[in-house]
């Protein structure tokens, strides 16, 4: 075989006037260049407040998210309320940061974005367990064309339709210049009415104007 | 012979075992030992908690504590077996601090009081030990503002508005009942809790136990410690305000 499935990808996820928007690219390839998947969705909603963006070991994020989406299941029946979008975060780092200590690191950068009593917010993890919160952020391989339209484009207090526009056509520069980054554009935007994952048609329609 | 008659026989050795009609015996005389403590209340406003204690004042000893901080938003009193309350102050401390480690955050009250209560029922259910002979009182403001739990020495959790455990806590709890409201003001609730502590103090000292030790007697605004908590954290009522607060209710300070 050629190695583990790893994403390459494109997500970027930003925040808004009172919510948050995730975007991420669909495809999953592996080191000597082959396109595994066209059609893998990157954005997983781990509850109706929060989802997570994955780049790195598709096996790992897959695992994580599972493990997450249990875990914020037990917290809510035991503290009677939602866990706050940096509760979640601190977590997972916790986690991530003991793997890379025991030598079995899970190999994956994960973008945390949702909205909580205290409002929207993203945080970004990487497999050493560093937690950084930000107003935009990007992972993956086309990251760093990503970061280069966000950097221009990105302002406070964005309406939901600009923030759509904004996280779209960052993955779209990444789609044109990363290889590795491809194969159609998923959207999910949380806000505090809830998650919402924007179909083909919509997405299309930011791509048109 | 078991003070709760022959039917019991035996079966007060162990928190181990029922005793025929369904009770644990050892956890009933560790509630006579929580409440052979020095009274200890708490009260739950709109704005804050209210947790007060009254602790034994000698010339010869350094004061108690009684009231110890938790975290920096939670307090906790307990009544009963001072070195048990201890084990478990640093119990809670050590709970708080998890949470801030693992999720980064302040612990949730009720949290704080489910998880130290899963360690209190511990030493309900196997043997070789014996329970905690303290109920501790535990007042935060977290997330859900002002909020405040009692644990018995079984493990059980009470959330509470306004309770006390201790020496003499019949005639304070027959008074928190009569003079408790939901909407009740803080001023109010400080008074109350105040007037609470001196009942105590003075159905003491009409017992003059307190003689043949080397403890004082009498009521004293020395011997009340209350703490409030809220929005901005832990306080201490100063020993100031607590004086006026029994000069004003007519009973002697000093």
């Amino acid at each position: 075989m050629h190695g583990p499935m790893k994403t390459g990808t494109t997500t970027v996820a930003l925040k808004y006037s009172d919510g948050v928007v995730l975007a991420a690219d669909r495809r999953v390839s592996i080191n000597t260049g082959l396109v595994v998947s066209r059609t893998y969705t990157k954005i997983v909603p781990l509850a109706d407040f929060v989802a997570i963006t994955v780049s790195g070991l598709v096996a790992d994020a897959q695992k994580i998210s599972e493990f997450l989406t249990a875990r914020i299941k037990k917290f809510e029946l035991e503290r009677r309320r939602k866990p706050l979008i940096k509760e979640i975060s601190r977590y997972l780092s916790l986690v991530m940061h003991n793997h890379l200590k025991s030598y079995m690191p899970l190999i994956t950068h994960i973008i945390v974005g949702g909205v909580d009593v205290r409002g929207p917010h993203i945080f970004f993890l990487d497999d050493a367990g560093s937690v950084v919160e930000d107003d935009f952020l990007s992972s993956g391989s086309g990251s760093p064309i990503a970061y280069g339209y966000l950097e221009a484009a990105y302002r406070e207090g964005m309406s939901e339709e600009e923030a759509i526009r904004t996280a779209i056509y960052a993955i779209n520069s990444a789609i044109m210049r990363d290889v590795a980054t491809g194969d159609g554009i998923d959207v999910v935007v949380i806000s505090p009415k809830g998650l919402r994952k924007l179909s083909d048609e919509e997405v299309k329609k930011y791509l048109r104007r | 012979m078991s003070r709760f008659g022959d039917q019991a026989v035996g079966y007060d050795k162990t928190t181990s075992m029922f005793s025929p009609d369904g009770r644990i015996i050892q956890l009933e005389y560790a509630r006579v030992a929580m409440r052979r403590g020095l009274l200890t209340i708490a009260i739950v406003t709109k704005e804050a908690v209210i947790l007060g204690g009254l602790i034994p004042l000698s010339k010869l000893l350094l004061p108690a504590e009684k009231i110890y901080q938790i975290d920096d938003h939670i307090a906790a009193a307990y009544a009963g077996y001072t070195a048990d309350g201890r084990v478990l102050i640093n119990k809670a401390r050590d709970i708080a601090y998890q949470n801030r480690l693992i999720f980064g955050e302040e612990i949730d009250v009720y949290t704080l009081a489910e998880e130290l209560s899963d360690y209190m029922q511990q030493y309900t259910q196997y043997g070789g030990v014996r329970p905690f002979g303290v109920g501790i009182f535990i007042g935060g403001y977290d997330i859900y503002g002002p909020r405040a739990v009692f644990v018995d020495p079984g493990g059980t959790i009470f959330g509470i508005r306004a309770y006390c455990v201790g020496r003499d806590d019949e005639k304070v709890i027959k008074l928190l009942k009569e003079r408790y409201d939901p909407e009740i003001s803080y001023d109010d609730a400080l008074k109350l809790a105040v007037e609470g502590l001196v009942l105590a103090m003075k159905e003491e000292d009409k017992r003059k136990e307190k003689k043949k030790t080397e403890y004082e007697s009498g009521v004293s605004h020395e011997r009340v410690l209350i703490v409030r908590i809220d929005k901005e954290g832990v306080k201490r009522i100063p020993e100031d305000d607590i004086k006026k607060i029994i000069e004003s209710l007519g009973g002697d300070s000093e």
